[in-house]
Formats: C-alpha cells, sequence, structure tokens
C-alpha cells in the first residue's frame, strides 16, 4: 500500500469538497460552505493493475481552499504532492481558464506530479453544453497531454474515475 | 536538554501541543494538549508521525531538510479537523531543533477562532462573487435564447450587442405576440452596466385600466377608496434600472400623457401625494400594435409615440426565420428532455417537415407548448410527426372554431382573414352572402377584406 498525498485545486465554489464527501463517503449536499484552509481525508483505492501486478494506494485528499481568479494561495499546501485533481465549474466557464493557471502553478512545484482535470456539476447543463465544454477543457489539458473527466457530485458522475486516473497517472 | 524544557516551557504556556521526532521521524515524547488531538490513540509514543498526522504525508522532503538542518521551519495554516461539536482549526509548524536525537519538533496551535472570523468573511465573498459569476453566465444563458442563423435574428442580436454601449436610450421592441419581446428587453438590460440594477416588467394589458395609474405611479394611504397603506410604484421600482412596458399600446391617452411627463422630466408623484420624487430609469417598450396607424387614428399619443421609438427593435415572427424553427424546436426538446428525465434525441424527418410547413401564429411560445406536450406523451427516441400536435396544418387549412383561447395563444388577424377567405368561398364569391354567413353588414365585410387586402 502506498500512501499518497493528492490535492484538489480549483476556484471557490467549483464542487471540490462535494466531489471529496461523493468519493470518500459516497454523501452530497446543495449547501455551499465555503472551503477555510485545508481538510485531509483518507481513502484507500481499490488495487490497480501494472504489467500484472496490483498496485494499491491510499490517497491522503488534500481539500484545499479555492482561489479567487486563479490566484495562487498557500502554496505550502502543495508541497509533495503526488497528483492533483484541479477542478472547473461547466457552469462557469470562467473558471476553465483558472485551472490552466492553477494546474501550470502545481506543475511548476511538482513537476513529475499526475494531473487529472475535472469538469464538474455536469448534472446542471444541458447535454449539448457538456460537449462543447468538454472540448475547451481537453485543449486546455491537452497541452500537456492530462485526462479530462465530466463530473457530477451530485449524481455520481465519474466520480471514482477520476481519483482512479489520478492513480493510474502514476503508474505511467 | 535545557533548551528543550524551555521550549517544552514556553509551549504549554502558549496551550500549544507539541511532540518532539527521532532521526526515524517516531514520536518520542508529546504533551497532553497534542494527544488530545488523535484522542483514538491512548499513546502516540513511538509511532511515525506519518499515521499521526496524515497531513505530514509527502512531507519526507521537508522533514529530511528540517533534520538535517537545511531548512529551519515549515508552516501549514487552519488545518480542518471534525471534531465535537465543531470544526477545530489547527496551525501545524514543523522546527529543526538541531538535535540529533529530537531532531523535529511538531507544534499543534489552535486557531479556530481566528478561522471562524475569517471562513464567515469568507463564505459572505464568495457567495456574491458565485453569483455575480453565474449571473454572468445567464446573461450568456439568455443570449444564447435567442437561437438561430437566419438573416432576421442574426440583425437582432447583433442590434442588441450595440445597444448595449449606450444605456440610457428609450428603445421600442415591435413584434407579433410570442416572439420574444420580453426576452430582448431583459437581454438588453443585462447586456449593460445597468444589470445589476433592478429590471421592472409590467404588462400593461394584464391590469385594468382603473388600476395601471396606482401601479405605474404608487400611491400614499388613503389615495383612493382601496389605497389602505402606502405603495411605491413601477416608476420608483425602476428607479436605476430597466423598467419594461409590455403592450404600451394598450395605455389610455390620459395616462399616456403623464408618461410623457416623467419621461421628460424625470420627476413623479404618488397618488396623493404632494411630493415629487426623482425617478432615473431606462425605458423599453413592447407592443405587438401598429402605433403610427393609433397615432393615426388618434388613440396613441404622437409625441409619446417619438419620445419612445428613438431605437426600433423588431422581434421577427416564426414563419419568417425559415430553418431557425428546427434549431428553436432541438432546444425547447433537450430543456424538456431535462425537466422530464426523457432521453428524447431529436426529430425525425418526417416531424421536422411538419413543424416547417407550420405558419405559427403563436411563434416561439406556441412551438414551446408544441414541443413541451410532444415531450409530456412521446414514446419515441425522437419525436415523429405524430407526437407534433399543431392547431392546423397551413396557412389554407380549416381553421376550427375556437371557442376557448389555445395555451400558445393565437393571432386574432390571422384567424379573422381565414375566416373571411372560407366565408368567400363559402358564398362562391358573392359579398352580401359571405357577410351574412358571419352575421356582418355588407358594409363591415366590405371594410374588413380591404382591410387584410383580400378585396379585388
Amino acid at each position: 500500500m502506498f500512501n499518497k498525498k493528492i490535492c484538489l485545486r480549483g476556484e471557490f465554489g467549483v464542487g471540490k469538497t462535494s466531489l471529496v464527501r461523493r468519493f470518500v463517503h459516497d454523501l452530497f449536499s446543495d449547501d455551499y460552505i465555503t472551503t477555510l484552509g485545508v481538510k485531509v481525508t483518507e481513502k484507500v483505492l481499490p488495487p490497480i493493475e501494472k504489467n500484472g501486478k496490483p498496485h494499491q494506494y491510499r490517497f491522503m485528499i488534500w481539500d484545499i481552499a479555492g482561489t479567487e481568479e486563479g490566484r495562487i494561495q498557500h502554496e505550502s499546501y502543495w508541497t509533495g504532492a503526488s497528483g492533483a485533481l484541479i477542478v472547473a465549474d461547466l457552469c462557469r466557464p470562467d473558471t476553465f481558464a483558472h485551472a490552466k493557471k492553477i494546474m501550470d502553478h502545481f506543475l511548476a512545484i511538482n513537476p513529475g506530479a499526475s494531473v487529472v482535470i475535472a469538469g464538474n456539476k455536469a448534472d446542471l447543463i444541458q447535454r449539448q453544453e457538456i460537449a462543447a465544454h468538454e472540448k475547451t477543457l481537453k485543449e486546455i489539458a491537452g497541452e500537456i497531454s492530462r485526462p479530462v473527466f465530466i463530473t457530477s457530485a451530485k449524481s455520481g458522475l465519474s466520480v471514482e474515475e477520476s481519483f482512479i486516473g489520478l492513480a493510474e497517472g502514476m503508474l505511467a | 536538554m535545557d533548551g528543550l524544557v524551555s521550549i517544552s516551557h514556553l509551549l504549554e504556556a502558549l496551550k500549544a501541543g507539541y511532540a518532539f521526532l527521532d532521526p526515524e521521524l517516531r514520536i518520542v515524547r508529546s504533551n497532553a494538549r497534542f494527544r488530545e488531538t488523535h484522542p483514538s490513540s491512548p499513546s502516540l509514543q513511538d509511532l511515525p508521525v506519518f499515521d499521526v498526522l496524515p497531513e505530514t504525508v509527502g512531507l519526507e522532503e521537508v522533514l529530511k531538510a528540517l533534520r538535517s538542518g537545511e531548512k529551519t521551519s515549515f508552516t501549514l495554516q487552519y488545518i480542518a479537523r471534525e471534531a465535537s461539536p465543531d470544526i477545530l482549526y489547527l496551525r501545524l509548524v514543523l522546527v529543526g531543533t538541531r538535535d540529533p536525537e529530537k531532531p523535529v519538533l511538531v507544534v499543534l496551535s489552535d486557531e479556530t477562532e481566528q478561522a471562524r472570523i475569517l471562513q464567515r468573511v469568507q463564505q459572505q465573498s464568495f457567495e456574491i462573487r458565485l453569483m455575480r459569476s453565474l449571473l454572468n453566465e445567464k446573461q450568456a444563458a439568455l443570449a444564447a435564447g435567442l437561437i438561430g442563423s437566419s438573416g432576421a435574428m442574426v440583425r437582432l442580436r447583433n442590434t442588441i450587442e450595440k445597444l448595449s454601449a449606450i444605456p440610457s436610450s428609450t428603445i421600442l421592441i415591435r413584434g407579433e405576440t410570442g416572439t420574444g419581446k420580453s426576452l430582448v428587453a431583459r437581454m438588453i438590460h443585462l447586456s449593460t452596466d445597468l444589470r445589476d440594477r433592478p429590471f421592472v416588467e409590467f404588462n400593461c394589458a394584464a391590469v385594468p385600466e382603473s388600476l395601471l395609474e396606482s401601479e405605474l405611479f404608487g400611491h400614499e394611504k388613503g389615495a383612493f377608496t382601496h389605497a389602505v397603506s402606502q405603495k411605491k410604484g413601477l416608476l420608483e421600482e425602476a428607479d436605476d434600472g430597466t423598467l419594461f412596458l409590455d403592450e404600451i399600446g394598450d395605455i389610455r391617452l390620459n395616462l399616456q400623457a403623464k408618461l410623457l411627463t416623467v419621461l421628460d422630466s424625470r420627476k413623479f408623484r404618488r397618488l396623493g401625494s404632494i411630493r415629487e420624487i426623482n425617478t432615473r430609469f431606462r425605458l423599453i417598450a413592447a407592443t405587438h400594435r401598429d402605433l403610427r396607424s393609433m397615432v393615426k387614428e388618434g388613440s396613441f399619443r404622437e409625441d409619446l409615440y417619438y419620445r419612445i421609438q428613438v431605437i426600433t427593435l423588431d422581434c421577427p415572427p416564426l414563419r419568417n426565420l425559415e430553418d431557425d424553427v428546427i434549431r428553436i424546436a432541438r432546444h425547447f426538446i433537450q430543456v424538456y428532455a431535462r425537466e422530464f428525465g426523457k432521453p428524447v434525441a431529436g426529430l425525425t424527418p418526417e416531424a421536422e417537415n411538419k413543424l416547417k410547413g407550420y405558419r405559427w401564429p403563436g411563434n416561439v411560445r406556441e412551438l414551446r407548448n408544441v414541443i413541451e406536450r410532444a415531450m409530456i406523451f412521446t414514446e419515441n427516441p425522437s419525436l415523429d410527426s405524430r407526437d407534433i400536435q399543431l392547431q392546423s396544418t397551413g396557412e389554407d387549412a380549416p381553421v376550427q372554431t375556437v371557442e376557448t383561447l389555445p395555451d400558445g395563444g393565437l393571432s386574432f388577424e390571422e384567424l379573422e382573414r381565414r375566416l373571411l377567405k372560407q366565408a368567400l368561398e363559402r358564398a362562391r364569391g358573392n359579398q352580401s352572402r359571405a357577410a351574412r354567413l358571419l352575421k356582418m353588414s355588407r358594409d363591415t365585410f366590405r371594410y374588413r377584406l380591404e382591410k387584410h387586402k383580400l378585396l379585388e
């Protein structure tokens, strides 16, 4: 079992805490409570196979307070992270560009880290819009070859997949 | 060692929890306050710091640098921990001690009080920013609401964009019922700097004439029989924002004069008051009537007409929007698919032809109702022509007797025209007989034929 530090990063209100709650506790609430500082939660992932060998991770998930317009705060929270789930809000496309800024900064501090982008709140927008936003996020992620997941903390859509995607990125 | 004792005393005095780590990063000494943060473990002695403080996972390099003296300290602020009854916020400081046996000191201090104040401030600030951000998105979504790539729709969107730069001009929106005049007014409001100010919408045709004046101007208590309390009028509610008066052609002449005075002077009085109130609002008016003809007939004031038609926007009827009817229909299918939880993908070619062949007297409102009804009852993966229930199938299709107004409304002018044509056909061109079929005099019948340009 490998212990790994994972950071959730993104603008305020994009649903970082809701993603952690869905992934770790399988719960969801519509209430918006701003996260202050950081909250660390543990979750053991199902084993991932590579070259016929199972690898198992225990994620220390750092749910870090949201930023404003991509401003970088609390860099010490990012130190020693093996991966980051960068979250954008599909209802607020202005959070996409900020996600890019945050991702670049995170990788500057942790160059070898695994990064996944999550376009969250898919339950709140229409299918056609999702396709357009997914394309934009993939263009952003494509610059550094990182995967994109369209998620919904409310319905659970691709929440586990995005964390497993992070673990797979660590094995790559 | 004396130095370490002094540090311990200092940390106790500061009500901080602390633990010393050995070179293997195991806890070798800790105080009660430190152990309180880990109630599940009775003793923390010899436990690796990573097992006790999950926040230290990933900090191996930092701890190594502290142990070697390369780094002196490392701080993490506002670490949230679940505690009964509320969340506890801790500050974690790792310090290099230069003591070979206990090279790292871990200090935990409570900063919950400070964090709670900060959290409250941030909560309010972020909620406001979130609402603003969503408002901007709503504006964009509304703009997308004017779907279509026909020339008429593109021109309309371009005009709205140009109007965003001039927030004060009065605007007149013209268009048949159901063409989206209210949506256009709202888009104009949201595209200007007034977007954070009130948008007050009022349908002049929806209120009895006797109440219209008090709705617009407000009233003082006792101003008239039922004025039991003071009430602000719409002119006051819209101060600094936009007042959208739909169906302005339905306002009586005497009230038109009063409205003109307000537009010119920017002042008004509530009914029953002698105090003048200043107001600044942008007026957007809309009508489905021909105001120019009303001016000629004397039922609409010429001076008000010229005052409100500084800029005129025409909302095109759906029948003039070419293939946009299909684009708009697909948009409504998506909306209702989500609302009703039905995975309907779109329209069959037959359904598209049926929609394109219809004249849409009730315009987009009628189209929305037709799609909504179809989405409720369909069991198909795509809406087919049987799902699409129209009032009639084309211009020349027979009109059923209308005893109740359809949900989507109807064009009275169009209905009248069709009845006149049918009566003429049934009477084989004999106008007197056709007039009798419609229970009207020959002169009235001829007047109406002329109005609809049906008189040969």
